[in-house]
């Protein structure tokens, strides 16, 4: 196909909203490195972002501001905390950048769910597999088709996931087998008990369907553990959520959304695997 | 090259430098950010957060919605400043394509749980447009910028322009366009790419007249 004929798909594709084949072409021609279409690509990309621009600009309320600083100060405490506990994770790395992406990911999960975390991990786990390093190792940062999965026989893995809390203080951790379809949910900053009102988990796929949701029994300390059961191509999904429910039959989510974390998929190539201790 | 910076401000942002533009400080605030600067992150957002929102609110006539969104992509930008790509688009430009692709996300999460029109106009904010805490002659720049933008969007017919909003803010396909216009696949493609390239070329000229 002729690059000027590829323009109207261009034009979506700068959206986002090419569908699935016709953009796979696309982005096979795309990775060739044609300078023309690369070129339209991100000349289209800036006149679509003329129609924002013309918008009058809005201001977010001044707490948005403050929310995002105390979030971002929160995240930096663990990791200070987190790379004096255990100076090699940092060492690894070179940039902040590369730094904050490979730690942050599970950062609040791994730290403040610290202690429930490597107590249960350590409970799934015969002794001889027993991730390198306990708390803190390597095995906190295993994400989907990392080789480091692979040096235990037992391949517990805990599940990569990318953050976005819509509630200060709420957190959770995913941990599984490849073999099993059934995976262990630990969460910690939830309402604590109140009567009528439930936290529910949902699963949401690429597609953006939601997988029937699994609701939290929370115990008074705002944490809560629970199984829940995953197709096997876990590829196919894209994220989870927490919400408060009303009415614990409900069959899609509510809008008191507490936490959102998309899964973090990761192409072995490209992960940098730190030597074991 | 225009297009590189396509709201460019003629005048300078920049107390310390007369020649920086809004779009070089942003290029150099990414790459602040990439090194961890909170700095970095704040200048950002005070510089963008206006139009961000916006972009939400225009999408989701939800202030609520729309906040959640704002904060997730302004965190999310924190996080992960190593997905902004120079060589594919501005900062801006990123940015607002983010928050439209989040919003489209929740908007079709709104439309599948039936939540109602959220077309209402009584939904639609009306409240301060600036961050007051912009420098005045920032103001005066946006002020500018905007009106050279929507100068280049009046050069656009009433078809075009009613098929870019209905792809750029609703998310539809040029198929799904076709259909809600009733309305032939290729004469949408034909709008769309017809009115991309007048925005364009208008404010090209627009701004070489300056
Ligand atoms: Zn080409």
């Amino acid at each position: 196909m002729k690059c000027e004929e590829l323009t109207d798909l261009i034009h979506e594709h700068a959206l986002g909203q090419l569908e699935p084949v016709r953009a796979h072409e696309l982005q096979e021609h795309l990775a060739t490195g044609c300078a023309v279409c690369l070129r339209a690509l991100r000349e289209s990309r800036e006149a679509w972002c003329l129609l924002a621009a013309e918008l009058e600009p809005t201001a977010p309320p001044p707490e948005m501001e403050e929310k995002l600083l105390s979030w971002i100060r929160t995240e930096k405490k663990i990791l200070q905390e987190r790379s004096s506990r255990d100076p090699s994770q940092l060492s690894q790395t070179s940039t902040a950048a590369v730094r904050k992406s490979r730690v942050i990911g599970l950062v609040l999960a791994a730290s403040l769910l610290g202690v429930i975390t490597s107590v249960a991990t350590w409970r799934f786990l015969p002794a001889s597999d027993r991730p390198l390093g306990g708390l803190g190792g390597p095995a906190d940062h295993l994400t989907w088709g990392d080789p480091r999965a692979n040096q235990s026989e037992s391949r517990f893995t805990q599940v990569a996931l990318e953050q976005i809390p819509q509630r200060a203080g709420v957190h959770l951790a995913v941990i599984g087998h490849p073999r099993t379809s059934e995976w262990h949910v630990f969460c910690m900053g939830l309402p604590t008990p109140v009567r009528d009102v439930t936290c529910k988990l949902w699963m949401e796929t690429s597609a953006g369907e939601i997988l029937s949701g699994t609701v939290l029994t929370v115990d008074t300390q705002g944490t809560a553990s629970a199984v829940v059961k995953l197709p096997a191509d876990i590829s196919q999904l894209a994220g989870l959520k927490i919400t408060v429910e009303q009415n614990a039959e409900a069959e899609e989510p509510s809008d008191q959304v507490l936490l959102r974390a998309n899964f973090r998929q990761q192409k072995p190539a490209a992960v940098d695997v730190p030597t074991a201790r | 090259m225009i297009m590189e910076s396509p709201v460019p401000s003629p005048e300078s942002t920049d107390e310390d430098d007369p020649s920086t533009t809004q779009s070089e400080d942003e290029v150099r605030w990414m790459a602040e950010l990439a090194e961890g600067s909170e700095d970095a992150f704040v200048k950002l957002y005070r510089s963008l957060s206006g139009r961000v929102f916006a972009v939400c609110m225009r999408i989701l006539h939800d202030r609520q919605g729309a906040e959640d969104v704002c904060a997730e992509v302004f965190f999310e930008l924190w996080r992960h400043p190593e997905r902004y790509d120079a060589s594919r688009s501005s900062p801006h430009t990123y940015l607002f394509l983010v928050a439209r692709s989040r919003a489209i996300d929740r908007l079709r999460h709104y439309e599948r749980r039936g939540i109602g029109d959220n077309s209402g106009a009584e939904m639609l904010p009306e409240f301060p447009t600036l961050d007051p805490r912009s420098h005045p002659e920032t103001i005066a720049n946006r002020r500018e910028e905007k009106a050279i933008v929507q100068s280049a969007l009046k050069g656009l017919d009433e078809n075009q322009r009613s098929v870019l909003e209905l792809a750029f803010f609703e998310g539809l396909s040029h198929q799904q366009i076709a259909d809600r216009l009733d309305t032939p696949l290729g004469t949408v493609k034909t709008r769309v790419r017809q009115g991309l390239i007048l925005l364009r070329t208008r404010l090209a000229a627009l701004l070489s007249t300056k």
